[in-house]
């Protein structure tokens, strides 16, 4: 989905900054207990942050079980633990590093690499949540990468740019995202709002920003506004959709313009 | 002809000093180069840097467009309208270049040729998730990459050339960009290219002269070398196992130099005989965040002897104040010019959690503080796939990170930085035999990941990663260094000592610069070192190492170097209370002083004892949290440059006594006059703060 060669240009670094804070997760930020084991000899069991592990566990014997009983032996301390078989790891890298090829887009790459770790579930384990919930960087949104390309497909028209933007206050740009789609769908740009057009009330200036979208990029077809209460209501609800239409008919989230495809699933 | 001495570069006697910022000609739109590069003046930018994508100019094999085509490829007029401008210019060709480039500068056609592409230990293509898509390793052991970066320096240096200083603007080319494995920094990723296992083994015949020798230390019966096939994974469990491994760690320093050496020698091949040439090593910073080691796979010392300086990229934040603090202090310790070839000015987009401004402002001065003379800001000028820059790509101004900026070069040419030197009286070493042996140990191999590696480890050894066997010595040497080392940063820090940062490849000149010298010792120290310090104590400096005197060598051959010049005759007993910390050893004119022991919680207590005794000065402050400073001014020995940081989230009122009481201070990024009390300077530092006080002594 990621082009090849995109426009990641003008991006404000605090509204960027935001995002990362709300929208990504690092696995290198949680505690870990670690623990590297060849054939089943332990050969490590630290913690990331050098503190220190009770081990009830001499041996690996079954890595489901075994990581399981390393956690409840130290969940005060972990918010989840790796347990690694040093073979697999090797073989791991090796059939998705040599499954490359320079056609394949990035986003594409790194799911397959998200979906391979579930062939690997006893010898890259983590506990609690699979291996795939766990590791990496990843985006908290409880929306899975094959939803959101199948929700772009649907309703974002080829060569046609979305607006998301997220207000704290009523005149303050807390962040924003704008992606490009080239005839194929493939994001071509990414950009942030330029914090310098909003001045007023964003409910008075969202056409404000979407004309400034359309002067400087392509046509827009969705734009999305709405203050942070609003996403967080969004974050939280079990029927997003629901939530979105709720927020929408009491003009709390703006879209505009809406692509035809989606005006009806909008209400 | 352009020369550079420790303090800047000089054309003709005149110094240049090199604050640079970097500019991408390529990426911007060619009619607004020349309002571009005023607004670059106007922050006080006397000298700017620039990539030249390979991937960019090259149209199909062999065939360039150097603005033929497109203008915004006239890298020519663009180094012309430096010139007119009378900006320098540091030009950095590649071949690779990174630059978030799609293909890291080098053309498509290169990446997918399998021919070039660098194996895993498994045989596989080495790929690096980086954005915005993935790329293969590629093997600088193979001579068919050199043969394709030939022609592409064949086509850029001819241009290059004809704007050399001092007629046109360019003072100094840097080789490659990053070299380090495309990321893959485990040793047990790449490369095992059939062309790089040929150097390896290569490497092992100039080592051993015969299989014989080396049979008889990796205890196998090879019958010639080209039998020999590189370890793919650790699975040493005693000592006698390690060569094997270590070699392999020690080749990939090789294998990195080489690389370079041969690139830089085509360079100069093709006329830029006559200008620095340098490397920049990737921030240790890691490219998923974690900090890494200054040493192995790099080796700095080495490079330098093959091309001019090197340095080291530094991209971080306010709370990585140790981590700047020892990239400095390394480049520092270690190179003829302490450079920092990427200095943080905005940074790329999937860099995890960017930073603010004020921690762009607390590195800069954190890197000053601890003796960078030059650097070059990575970006100065906005572009694709780049934030936070002072200058937009349409040439717009970003007040408030312009004017930072602008100060910066402001306050260093108006108290004339260059004239100024970090005073230090101490290294600390890091051991390269022992991190090489941390390396050989890592247990898990993984692929460089640029948005974040996926099982969480850092790219660099550490203590999540390597083996906790013991070998055979008393404890696993590869986890207990990093304590002995952390022990002894800690320990000079909160006393107040100044010190800079080595390792075992320097030369013995580099080493004599200082009075003493601090590092973790172990049952093993290779030969050299060992008389290397031994002259070092023999010649009147003080050595303090530990836990272990070393009595063997490298190869684990029984070597008693060291110990044999520690008489007990000549010993007495280091105390502190009533408790005795260590023994020193009267050698020649100097002295080695053995500490078996380093409680971290004592370290500095237990080394301020020591230091005192050898006569080293320390500042004298009322909170060990706090850093301290000095630089001297070369020229006018009645100034000095004190900076003092506060590295924490807490505010600190701060005492500070130095040698001898100032005249006058007047703190020099706010402009203003500090109180002198009772002799020291008083202040209150907010967190992460930086005061720069320039103190007159004498009867200014």
């Amino acid at each position: 989905m990621l082009h090849e060669n995109p426009l990641m240009i003008d991006i404000d670094v605090d509204q960027w900054r935001n995002l990362h804070d709300r929208f990504l997760e690092s696995a290198k930020e949680k505690r870990r207990i670690i623990v590297i084991h060849e054939g089943g000899e332990i050969l490590k069991f630290v913690h990331s942050n050098g503190e220190d592990v009770t081990k009830t566990i001499d041996k690996v014997t079954d890595p489901q079980i075994d990581v399981k009983k390393v956690y409840e032996d130290n969940k005060e301390k972990a918010d989840f633990v790796l347990m690694l078989d040093r073979k697999a790891v090797e073989r791991f890298f090796a059939e998705i590093q040599d499954s490359w090829s320079s056609g394949e887009d990035l986003d594409e790459y790194v799911y397959r690499m998200y979906v391979k770790l579930d062939e690997y579930k006893d010898g890259i384990v983590t506990y609690p949540g699979p291996a795939r919930k766990n590791l990496g960087l990843r985006w908290k949104l409880s929306i899975s990468y094959p939803q959101v390309k199948e929700l772009v497909q649907r309703y974002i028209p080829p060569n046609s740019v979305v607006v998301v933007g997220i207000f704290e206050n009523s005149n303050l740009i807390w962040g924003s995202l704008v992606l490009g789609f080239d005839e194929e769908r493939k994001i071509k740009l990414i950009t942030t709002i330029d914090k310098s057009q909003v001045i007023r009330d964003w409910k008075g200036e969202y056409k404000k920003f979407v004309k400034w979208v359309e002067e400087k990029f392509w046509k827009c077809s969705l734009g999305l506004f709405m203050d942070r209460g609003s996403v967080e209501m969004i974050l939280e609800s079990d029927k997003r959709l629901n939530t979105i239409r709720d927020l929408i008919r009491t003009g709390k989230l703006i879209a505009y313009p809406v692509p035809e495809t989606l005006k009806q699933q909008l209400g | 002809m352009i020369k550079f001495l420790y303090d800047g570069f000089y054309i003709d006697d005149e110094r240049i000093p090199v604050y640079s910022g970097a500019v991408h000609y390529w990426r911007l739109d060619p009619k607004k180069w020349g309002e571009i590069l005023d607004k670059v003046k106007g922050m006080g930018f006397e000298v700017v840097t620039t990539y030249i994508p390979w991937e960019v100019h090259e149209i199909k094999k062999g065939v360039f467009d150097f603005g033929e085509e497109e203008p915004s490829k006239d890298i020519g007029k663009y180094l012309t309208i430096c010139e007119e401008k009378g900006l320098k210019v540091l030009v950095r060709p590649g071949p690779q270049i990174n630059s978030e480039l799609t293909w890291f500068g080098y053309p498509k056609r290169i990446l997918e040729d399998s021919e070039i592409q660098a194996r895993s230990a498994q045989n596989t293509k080495a790929v690096l998730t980086q954005v915005p898509r993935p790329i293969p390793a590629l093997s600088y052991a193979s001579e068919k990459f050199f043969k394709e970066t030939a022609e592409w320096y064949d086509a850029i240096c001819s241009i290059l050339r004809k704007h050399k200083a001092p007629q046109g603007c360019i003072i100094g080319v840097q080789v490659d960009n990053e070299l380090g494995y495309f990321f893959h920094i485990n040793p047990y990723v790449v490369d095992y290219s059939n062309s790089s296992i040929k150097k390896y083994q290569e490497f092992l015949r100039e080592k051993y002269q015969t299989i014989e020798n080396l049979n008889g230390l990796y205890r196998t019966n090879y019958e010639s070398f080209e039998e020999i096939d590189p370890p793919r994974r650790f699975e040493g469990r005693k000592k006698e196992d390690l060569p094997y491994y270590i070699d392999w760690i020690e080749y990939r320093e090789h294998y990195l130099i080489n690389s370079l050496d041969r690139l830089t020698g085509m360079m100069r091949e093709r006329g830029l005989d006559d200008v620095p040439i340098f490397h920049n090593y990737p921030h240790p910073l890691g490219p998923g965040g974690s900090v890494g080691a200054t040493t192995t796979p790099f080796n700095l010392p080495e490079l330098e002897s093959k091309l001019d300086f090197v340095g080291f990229d530094i991209y971080s934040r306010k709370e990585l104040y140790d981590h700047v603090k020892t990239i400095v202090s390394y480049v520092v310790g270690c190179s003829r010019f302490p450079f920092i070839p990427e200095f943080i000015a905005g940074v790329w987009p999937w860099y995890f959690r960017p930073g603010e401004l004020n921690d762009e402002e607390f590195v800069t001065k954190s890197a000053l503080m601890h003796g960078i003379k030059g650097f070059s800001r990575y970006m100065i000028v906005e572009r694709n796939r780049w934030m936070g820059s002072p200058v937009t790509r349409d040439g717009r101004i970003r007040e408030d990170r312009y004017n930072f900026f602008k100060q910066v070069n402001e306050v260093l040419k108006k108290h004339s930085f260059a004239d100024f030197k970090k005073k230090s009286e101490i290294m600390l070493i890091s051991n390269r035999d022992y991190d090489r042996l941390e390396a050989a140990t890592v247990l898990i191999p993984f692929p460089g990941d640029f948005l974040e590696t996926l099982l969480g480890f850092s790219e660099y050894p550490n203590f999540t990663t390597v083996s906790e066997d013991n070998f055979g010595f008393d404890g696993p040497i590869q986890l207990a260094k990093t304590k002995w080392f952390d022990a002894y940063y800690r320990g000079l820090t909160e006393q107040g000592y100044s010190f800079v940062l080595g390792d075992t490849s320097l030369s013995t000149d580099k080493l004599e610069e200082y009075k003493v010298l601090v590092l973790a010792s172990f049952e093993y120290m290779s030969s050299d070192f060992q008389e290397n310090l031994l002259d070092f104590a023999r010649g009147g400096g003080v050595v303090v190492l530990g836990p272990k005197i070393p009595t063997l060598d490298e190869k684990f051959h029984e070597k008693e170097i060291l110990k044999k010049y520690l008489s007990p005759e000549k010993s007495v007993g280091i105390t502190l209370g009533d408790k005795t910390v260590g023994v020193k050893h009267e050698v020649g004119k100097g002295s080695v002083v053995h500490l078996p022991e380093l409680d971290k919680r004592e370290s500095g207590r237990i080394l301020g004892r020591i230091l005192e005794d050898a006569g080293i000065w320390k500042v004298e402050k009322n909170d060990p949290r706090i850093d301290v400073t000095i630089h001297e001014n070369i020229k006018e020995p009645e100034r000095r440059i004190v900076f003092v940081a506060n590295p924490t989230s807490d505010k600190i009122p701060t005492e500070i006594g130095l040698d001898k009481v100032p005249a006058s201070v007047r703190e020099i990024w706010e402009n203003k006059a500090v109180e002198i009390k009772d002799g020291k300077l008083v202040d209150e530092l907010h967190p992460y703060t930086i005061r720069i006080y320039d103190c007159a002594f004498g009867g200014v």
